[in-house]
């Protein structure tokens, strides 16, 4: 801020250019509020017969005090740096706190790892008196076919809970796609034919499995219709039609 | 005397009996709960015809054998166990089961998912549920950063950041505080419970609701709910209305006899409140089925309804489903269209034929020769085991068709050869394989018959194809449309008219079986004995009442069959033998 005088005014003589305290006329730009109390002390210290390289340091203090009283934008700059540093200080502290959590590194997540979904599997229980259920994490793409792909492969590679899996291990998915009306082809290789000589309870626990993981990781899904070879006849095993389109309903007892 | 008074008096015979036993020193026997199906309402006139009861002095009368204990078994099971009436609150997929014993988590879900519990995990004064059945239940996906070990889930346009060993879930703008710190324990992710309350409460509020106190997540409808339905009967005609704000898109399916399906479309219901609909006798609601699309209604229709159609009152905003069964609904200028159910007929069951279907013979085969052995050795038990069975039931005066299981993967098998002769009854017996090994115990199936377990059409193609069958009929020039006779069931739909008698078979097997000491806790020999409805593709277009009885193995020894198995063979034989007699007097006394 500067100190001079408003425009048009001529300037004191007795008062430096620049801001600069008036060596000559302590006091000279003060207010009118402050000067007789300065005045006032400064005749005190006469009174008291105080030495004179005493007045004059008092009087170099002043000088200093005055010329701070002249630039408040200083401590103003001073708050603000300090609060600033605070500032910085806190975010670094801040990212090492477990809770935070920034933006950024989350992007970082969805470059580098695909996002997973939770999916239900069901497999035969070891007492072959029913299906159990397990949840498992899984790359979740978004395309029905691509993850219901997935689902059956995850089916493939058997249950990681100890559950009875009826597929073998040459199974394997030819095509898949979905109906206008929501029923979801799977065309199986011929591997698969091997249910018939691994009982009619294998066969529906395939069949119920498939059926029930499919239909309830997809609500969309009126249903599954098995192939094999690309042929829609027959049977799968002994006990399941290839000509049914397969429901969760169908399957919600225990074999 | 009236049917109640005959059952009074039935009761009090059955316990005089039963003190009369416990008098003479018999006690409970080895099973108390055994003995009590056993003493149920004892049949007099059956007891005396096979036992010479009257002439017996009292304490010969007292089932004291293994046998006399199955004959009074036998008079037990003469009467039905299983109420056919329509349930007064529906089947609906909502329905919890029944908890298990630890802490746990009831989902119920309206989206078609069956509710379900799922096990919490205490871990100090917080419960814990797993996270990948939290995003299963609301449908999340999960951005995992395995190296920082944090993670996002999102769900439509949410995502709540966490950190495990955080206790604060970010949220947008929002955040908020969980009782305990998110966890990874055994290669799992757990949330806090009381993060999932905050997540529902604050998020997710619109679409579920979470109970602290009973544990519970509930599912919100997913859309509109029907507000009410009306089952109305009138004159020989049934409606079903359904009271709603605009016109649905519909859709009618059945399963060619019994069962109507009415889909509608954006219509939904609150699984926890069902609607409770007063059945009539002309259509009664079985189940209600939700999905993301809407809801479906399985009504099972009267036996004698002939005729159907739909309409939209505009103006009381209601839709409903007539059903008839006045034969002038049909005529030419009516628009009603002809029930496909109607007009079909099955073969009469009213002769003593017996099918017994036994296994094929083991096909050689040199490169499985080693693994398939136990398995062959188990057909051949069976094989032996159903021959000791007809032998009994010729002996009983039964007429006994023996079949083999063939072509099994093409054709319908044995199906036309035991439809030809009609009969009572077809029992296939076969070796409860499962894998490479036997299973143990006894398991009965019976071909699906309940509402939405078998495949079902489209009402309107049902009845067009009905009515080909109409005018191929006419064409032969046997008959004119007044006098049409019964048109012949197709295969696929026979089953159905037979499940509740193929059900009563499979009942019977199962009590005969249990009688004998499997299936019952402590016994010598605990297999078990499961009885189950399933898609039995082999049991198709059986027109007559039929059950798969799979026998596997009877002991826990090793090997099969071993010296107990084959002990175990006469009595089983025995048992199956006694179930069908029995169940030929249930059907004697029924009809």
């Amino acid at each position: 801020m500067s100190d001079s005088g408003p425009v048009g005014h001529e300037p004191d003589p007795v008062r430096a250019v620049d801001g600069e305290p008036n060596p000559v006329r302590p006091g000279a730009d003060e207010p009118e509020a402050t000067r007789p109390v300065v005045e006032k002390q400064e005749a005190t210290g006469r009174a008291n017969d105080e030495p004179a390289g005493h007045n004059a340091q008092v009087r170099a203090w002043m000088r200093l005090r005055r010329g701070a009283k002249r630039r408040p934008w200083l401590g103003w700059a001073l708050v603000v740096g300090v609060g600033g540093l605070l500032v910085i200080v806190l975010w670094l502290l801040r990212t090492r706190v477990p809770e935070s959590f920034p933006p950024s590194s989350v992007e970082v997540v969805e470059q580098t790892l695909p996002p997973l979904g939770a999916y239900t599997f069901y497999f035969g229980n070891p007492e072959a008196t029913g299906l159990q259920r397990e949840v498992r994490f899984l790359p979740r793409f978004g395309e029905l076919e691509v993850d219901a792909r997935n689902v059956i492969e995850a089916l493939f590679e058997g249950s990681l809970a100890g559950g009875r899996s009826p597929w073998p291990h040459e199974a394997t998915v030819q095509d898949i796609f979905v109906s206008g009306s929501g029923v979801l082809f799977v065309n199986f290789g011929g591997s698969v034919r091997w249910l018939s000589l691994r009982g009619d309870l294998m066969e529906w626990v395939l069949a119920g499995s498939l059926t029930r993981s499919l239909c309830e990781n997809f609500p969309d899904l009126r249903g599954v219709r098995i192939l094999i070879d690309g042929e829609s006849t027959g049977r799968l095993g002994a006990q399941v039609s290839l000509e049914w389109v397969l429901t969760p309903a169908m399957f919600t007892e225990a074999p | 005397m009236s049917a109640h008074g005959v059952q009074l008096l039935r009761g009090g015979v059955a316990g005089l009996v039963w003190g009369l036993t416990w008098l003479a020193g018999g006690g409970l026997g080895s099973d108390p709960l055994a003995w009590a199906q056993e003493t149920d309402r004892p049949r007099d006139a059956y007891a005396a015809e096979r036992l010479g009861w009257d002439e017996m002095p009292l304490r010969q009368r007292l089932p004291n054998s293994y046998a006399d204990r199955l004959r009074q078994l036998t008079d037990s099971v003469l009467h039905p166990p299983v109420a056919r009436d329509c349930p007064q609150v529906p089947l609906t997929s909502g329905t919890l089961p029944a908890p298990p014993g630890g802490p746990a988590l009831g989902v119920v879900l309206s989206d078609g998912r069956p509710a379900r519990w799922d096990p919490l995990i205490q871990l100090g004064p917080e419960l814990y549920w797993p996270l990948e059945d939290c995003c299963t239940t609301f449908g999340m996906t999960l951005l995992w950063d395995p190296a920082l070990f944090r993670g996002e889930l999102q769900v439509d346009t949410l995502a709540f950041r966490f950190v495990v060993g955080g206790e604060v879930v970010h949220c947008g703008e929002r955040a908020f505080q969980m009782q305990g710190p998110m966890l990874y324990a055994d290669n799992r992710l757990l949330l806090p419970v009381s993060g999932l309350e905050q997540i529902t409460e604050q998020f997710l509020a619109e679409q579920f609701t979470f109970d602290r106190d009973s544990l519970l997540l509930v599912q919100r409808p997913l859309g509109p709910v029907a507000r009410e339905i009306l089952v109305q009967q009138v004159s020989g005609r049934t409606y079903l209305r359904w009271i709603l704000d605009s016109e649905p898109v519909t859709r009618l399916m059945s399963d060619g006899v019994s069962a109507l399906v009415v889909e509608l479309t954006g219509i939904y219901i609150d699984p926890r409140d069902p609607p409770r609909v007063e059945s009539r006798p002309g259509a009664c609601l079985q189940a209600v089925h939700c999905d993301p699309r809407g809801s479906r209604f399985v009504f099972r229709v009267g036996a004698g309804t002939t005729g159907w159609k739909t309409q939209w009152r505009e103006d009381r905003g209601e839709y409903q489903v007539i059903l008839t069964s006045r034969q002038d609904d049909l005529g030419r200028w009516k628009s009603y269209h002809p029930w496909p159910g109607a007009d079909m007929t099955s073969a009469p069951a009213d002769s003593g034929r017996v099918v017994l279907v036994l296994p094929e013979e083991e096909v050689p085969d040199e490169n499985a020769a080693s693994r398939r052995a136990p398995l062959a050795a188990a057909r051949a038990f069976t094989a032996i085991l159903g021959e000791r069975v007809g032998t009994k039931l010729e002996a009983a005066g039964f007429e006994v068709a023996y079949l083999d299981e063939a072509d099994r993967p093409v054709g319908h098998g044995w199906v036309p050869a035991a439809n030809a002769g009609g009969g009572l009854l077809a029992l296939d017996l076969r070796p409860a394989i499962c894998g490479d090994s036997l299973c143990l115990g006894f398991r009965v199936v019976t071909a699906a018959s309940r509402p939405l377990q078998r495949p079902l059409q489209s009402l309107e193609l049902l009845t067009e194809q009905r009515r080909r069958l109409r005018e191929e009929w006419m064409a032969t020039g046997l008959g004119d449309h007044q006098d049409l006779p019964p048109l012949p069931r197709p295969w696929h739909e026979a089953a159905v008219r037979h499940g509740p008698a193929s059900e009563e078979l499979a009942w019977v097997l199962s009590v005969h079986l249990r009688a004998h000491g499997f299936g019952r806790a402590g016994s010598p020999t605990p297999p078990p004995i499961v009885r189950r409805q399933w898609p039995a593709a082999s049991l198709e277009g059986l027109d007559l009442p039929g059950a798969i009885l799979y026998v596997g193995r009877m002991t826990r020894e090793p090997g099969f069959p071993n010296d107990s198995d084959w002990a175990t063979l006469e009595p089983v034989a025995e048992a199956i033998a006694l179930a069908i007699e029995a169940y030929a007097l249930r059907q004697e006394e029924s009809r």
